[in-house]
């Protein structure tokens, strides 16, 4: 959730308030460090890259302009740093970079979430099929949009494409994920309706 | 309550989101609620639940400790940088300048490579016994130095006015020193990389019995070996200067004395007419060089240090020697030129905020490093 007073934690940075911008680190480091985590890079360059964004703000603070949302200036950085990390690993080498990855978190249990443990794995198996075929930027749109509750302008700004694009990759996604669902649905009326007859 | 029948409708729900982030937070109450009114629609609930952790996805445990000494650094960070305004506080940040400003000079190496072998046959060369050999007697004014590589691995050279010399297998590099003075000229036989330091005003020269290269500042190849029909000087960047040393007078009327090569453009000597023939390189005649030295520059974007000095080490047949452990964690934003070697190494101990000092032939490298703190 954005905070409504980082605007002017913004400000007072900007004016040359070191607490400012060390709060808005503290407020952000976690965002950032998942975030970043995403890209298959390694641990270190996403805290590395992080610590730089800082240092940077702090250094050309008489420079950096207002921003509508801070959040989205953050996450927006470090996806550049980390864009750049790869383009230059992988002209230095020939391995392959790691999808955006998406599995159940280690902290699920199904009581928490309301969901019947056996239906439920079910569900799951089939969406973690259903998402490997996602190219990577539907499943960070996806990301940013209802994990890191960005709006769609937002998640224009930080993957630096057009907010149409955001939308179309959005209900890509959804479309895809959707398909499967009245595919079950249809299989299931089908079992169904063959048992009756 | 929210009519809520797709995915999407559960995705866009700003209720069932933060749900989903605390589960067992206030809102635990309101989804068991929805369900008991709306039980046909379990089976999209349940997959809403698992498309939001699965966007969520797996992500290794940080602990509020961990956030708190990052963030220390960070304001660290911040408090100590402004007392370093003209060095820039950050490592990488200060070799990123310093790399900028070298590459905006504009250099380049040369590739030459010619068959050749010293027309006075008759200097001596030093024999190598254990490695380099630099002479280590204090020197006279006017005096020859003379290095020679027997072995298989390359031997570095630094010489006086900073430029450095890999020299091959087989191969001597000798030079005079006038008065105490290293006047930028040196003659080759057999094969070496040449990384000459800038010095508008005083050209450096690279002196083989079938052609001479004349440089301001740049890096480039000699090969010289004895049985090759063919000499070639190749340019990657910048622009060198090749002159063959004619014997045969028709030959010099036959063709223009100097060839001023512009990048990937290649002169082939044929060593006997003494013809030069210019050509495209595209690429080809510099297989034999190190990694590092192939391109015409590299680009490191928060490589570990470590492995930058590995690079260094192979390029140069330098062992470099450091604490794996305090610069195990130094990574190294920079951009690694034409620059001579030891203006390499002192580029990245500014980046790395370490010292230098070479010994024996050996780099050694000390400092704090850069640990996890």
């Amino acid at each position: 959730m954005e905070h409504d007073d980082d605007i002017t934690l913004w400000q007072a940075y900007r004016q040359g308030d070191r607490d400012a911008l060390g709060a808005l680190a503290e407020r952000y480091y976690r965002t950032l460090l998942r975030y970043g985590l995403k890209f298959g890079v390694d641990r270190n360059v996403v805290e590395d890259s992080i610590q730089g964004i800082f240092l940077r703000l702090w250094q050309n603070r008489l420079r950096i302009s207002e921003t509508p949302s801070v959040k989205s200036y953050l996450l927006k950085s470090l996806r550049h740093a980390i864009m750049h990390y790869r383009e230059y690993q992988q002209r230095f080498s020939s391995t392959e970079l790691s999808a955006w990855e998406m599995a159940l978190p280690d902290h699920f249990h199904a009581d928490a979430y309301l969901v019947e443990e056996e239906s439920f794995a079910e569900i799951v198996s089939q969406l973690e099929r259903q998402f490997a075929a996602l190219p990577d930027r539907e499943r960070e749109a996806m990301y940013l949009r209802y994990y890191k509750n960005l709006e769609v302008n937002q998640i224009a700004d930080v993957m630096g494409v057009t907010r149409q694009s955001v939308s179309n990759f959005l209900q890509k996604a959804l479309t895809k994920l959707r398909t499967r669902w009245m595919v079950t649905f249809n299989l299931w009326a089908l079992i169904l309706w063959s048992h009756l007859i | 309550m929210a009519d809520l029948n797709t995915l999407e409708d559960f995705l866009e729900n700003d209720r069932f989101r933060q749900w989903v982030k605390s589960p067992d937070g206030e809102l635990k109450a309101y989804w068991e609620d929805w369900l008991t009114k709306n039980p046909s629609k379990r089976s999209v609930f349940e997959s809403a639940v698992a498309t939001s952790l699965l966007i969520e996805g797996r992500s290794p445990a940080i602990s509020d400790e961990y956030i708190r000494r990052k963030i220390s650094v960070i304001r660290q960070n911040i408090e100590t940088s402004e007392d370093r305004r003209f060095s820039l506080p950050l490592p990488m940040s200060v070799l990123k300048w310093a790399a900028a400003l070298i590459v905006g000079l504009g250099v380049g190496w040369v590739l030459v490579s010619q068959e050749v072998f010293f027309r006075d046959q008759d200097i001596s060369m030093e024999g190598s016994g254990k490695g380099i050999n630099h002479s280590s007697a204090p020197m006279p004014h006017d005096t020859v130095r003379s290095f020679t590589n027997p072995k298989s691995q390359q031997l570095l050279v630094n010489l006086p006015d900073g430029s450095s010399v890999v020299l091959s297998k087989g191969s001597s590099l000798q030079y005079d020193m006038h008065g105490g003075e290293f006047q930028r000229k040196v003659r080759l036989a057999g094969e070496g990389f040449f990384e000459v330091a800038k010095d508008p005003a005083h050209p450096f020269f690279v002196y083989t019995s079938h052609l001479t290269t004349r440089v301001l500042g740049t890096s480039f190849l000699v090969r010289s070996f004895e049985g090759e029909p063919k000499a070639t000087v190749s340019v990657r960047t910048g622009k060198v200067s090749v002159t063959p040393a004619k014997t045969d007078e028709r030959a010099r009327k036959a063709s223009p004395d100097t060839l001023l090569l512009t990048p990937n453009e290649q002169v082939s000597l044929v060593v006997a007419t003494e013809q030069m023939v210019r050509e495209d390189l595209n690429g080809r005649g510099r297989s034999s060089l190190p990694e590092l030295l192939q391109k015409p520059k590299y680009e490191f974007h928060l490589t570990p240090v470590t492995q930058v000095f590995a690079l260094l080490e192979k390029a140069y047949g330098v062992p470099i020697r450091y604490d794996a452990q305090a610069f195990g964690h130094c990574t190294l934003t920079a951009v690694l030129s034409d620059e001579p070697f030891l203006d390499k190494i002192r580029m990245i101990c500014v980046g790395i905020e370490a010292d230098f000092e070479v010994r024996d032939n050996q780099v050694f490298i000390t400092g704090d490093g850069c640990g996890i703190p």
